[in-house]
């Protein structure tokens, strides 16, 4: 099988530079180097820059970089006035201030306390009966026969204590 | 050498809004590192510059490692503003993805609404 | 063009009160007899009458009109002001607003453009990840609306934005960029006004500064053995 050059394909690249005209070159002037180093440094003396002809790294990016820390710090909201701070000031003035808010807060934590005290007692008493008929989680009535006799219970639970 | 976090913590909370221990050690870890980042600059400024001569590049290695873990900004970590979580933190509201479907909702952030195209 | 053209649209609003006041402050005391006729009409009458025997004042009524504009003469831009809000009619008051305001302090305004709008989407899960398929869209849309003062007085234009600023619209924000403009020796102006800058300056400046025998290379060892980094090492 023969492959045939498609027709767009030039085949010598050689060829093609050849077609392009050189590019003219800059107009030299002749500029010794120390005075084009002399005029970078001044250059950068005027504009305030680093003359760094060796291109030595001399970590300036790092004084260049804007500092973070004043937008990192400024996440959170700030505390502003409270009503506490409000109450600390008239104190000394023997003035008295009520704070509805926490004075409802303190009576629901109150309450809350009870609630769970109360519940814990709850709880140890029925743990201390072991009971889960008390705790109303016991088994259901058994179905009574016709004989008037329960059916026997074949499972290893244990029966309930309190009679049918 | 012991590195305590405890050096960092104010002597008042400063902070307002939701507040847990999370966010209070975040924001510890925020103070320490605006304060400290001259400093960690200063460091890196002297780790970077080939021209000074290599004991004192070594040496700000050595003071930059040994600097505390709360000056680093790296251990900034944005967290919800309303609710203290970290996941999908949205950086122009400052809000978890869900606190911001709540406020949006309920009309709290300016401009914003359902959308539907 | 009009009587008390530079006059701001506040004084206008003031005009309008005097007007409408003026007749009910006007009881003579002297002659507490009301004659016959009397001279205070009714206020239905007057208002009534307002289209037929008076008018309103000119700046009350350009507010009716198309706001006027005075003309560029060079068309050289001085300040952009763009206004940005999430509703629309806001943002058109305001517009509207300023570019009367631009008028009345005699500055040639162009607009207002109407930028493109930013559209910001966001897709959140409605609640936990489990239920990620049921999710909702929501979206800020930002209008914008630029105002451009040409070839004005940069006093003016401050003045212009200081009573914008005065007068803010809800909900609406605003950002000015200003160019001011210098004649052609501006060397010789910025020399001139330099003592005053160093007069201000000085007291910041002063606090900057590099010792003349700090040398980099000695002094290295001991900004870094110092105390306060030495106190550090101990943590």
């Amino acid at each position: 099988m023969t492959t045939q050059p498609h027709p767009g394909i030039i085949k010598a690249p050689g060829q093609i530079k050849n077609l392009v005209p050189p590019r003219p070159l800059r107009p030299t002037v002749k500029m010794s180097q120390t005075r084009l180093l002399d005029l970078v440094k001044t250059q950068c003396r005027i504009f305030s820059m680093n003359f760094n002809p060796q291109r030595l790294r001399l970590g300036n990016k790092v004084l260049r970089q804007r500092l973070r820390g004043p937008a990192l710090a400024a996440w959170y909201p700030k505390k502003t006035v409270a009503f506490q701070d409000l109450q600390n000031t008239y104190k000394p003035l023997g003035l008295t201030t009520f704070d509805e808010a926490e004075d409802d807060r303190e009576e629901a934590i109150q309450m809350s306390v009870t609630n769970i005290l109360h519940a814990v007692w709850q709880y140890v008493d029925t743990f201390l009966l072991s009971s889960a008929k008390l705790r109303g989680k016991g088994r259901p009535k058994k179905k009574r026969t016709a004989a008037g006799k329960v059916v026997p219970d074949i499972g290893f639970r244990r029966r309930s204590r309190t009679p049918d | 050498m012991s590195k305590a976090a405890s050096l960092f913590h104010p002597k008042r909370l400063n902070l307002s809004g939701f507040v847990n221990t999370r966010v209070i050690r975040d924001n510890n870890k925020r103070m320490a590192v605006e304060q400290h980042e001259p400093e960690r600059q200063a460091l890196r400024y002297m780790i970077r510059n080939t021209s000074l001569p290599g004991r004192v590049r070594a040496q700000a290695q050595l003071q930059l490692s040994q600097m505390h873990s709360y000056t680093r900004p790296t251990q900034v970590k944005n967290r919800c503003v309303a609710s203290g979580h970290v996941r999908s933190v949205f950086r122009d509201f400052r809000i978890n993805r869900f606190q911001f479907r709540m406020q949006a909702l309920s009309g709290h952030l300016p401009g914003v609404k359902k959308a539907s195209w | 063009m009009f009587a008390n053209k530079t006059r701001s649209l506040l004084g206008a609003g003031k005009n309008l009160r005097k007007l409408i006041a003026i007749p009910n402050s006007r009881s003579d005391p002297t002659n507490p007899e009301p004659s016959s006729e009397p001279r205070v009409k009714e206020w239905a009458e007057r208002l009534g009458a307002l289209g037929k025997d008076t008018r309103l004042p000119r700046s009350v009524q350009a507010i009716y009109m198309r706001p006027l504009r005075r003309k560029a003469e060079y068309g050289l831009p001085v300040c952009d002001l763009q206004l940005r809000s999430y509703t629309v009619e806001n943002v058109e008051f305001f517009a509207d607003f300023a570019v009367r305001a631009a008028y009345y302090l005699n500055l040639p305004v162009s607009g207002p453009v109407p930028l493109p709008r930013i559209v910001e989407r966001w897709t959140v899960p409605r609640s936990n990840f489990v239920h990620k398929k049921s999710q909702e869209n929501f979206e800020r849309i930002t209008l914008r609306r630029l105002v451009q003062i040409k070839d004005g007085n940069p006093k003016a234009v401050q003045a212009w934005l200081a009573f914008l600023r005065k007068h803010a619209f809800y909900g609406v924000g605003m950002k000015a960029n200003i160019w001011e403009h210098d004649s052609l020796d501006v060397g010789k102006s910025m020399d001139e006004s330099l003592p005053e800058i160093e007069k201000t300056l000085g007291s910041h400046l002063a606090q900057f500064g590099q010792r003349k025998d700090n040398s980099i290379e000695q002094k290295m060892f001991d900004t870094l053995d110092n105390d306060r980094f030495a106190e550090r090492k101990n943590l």
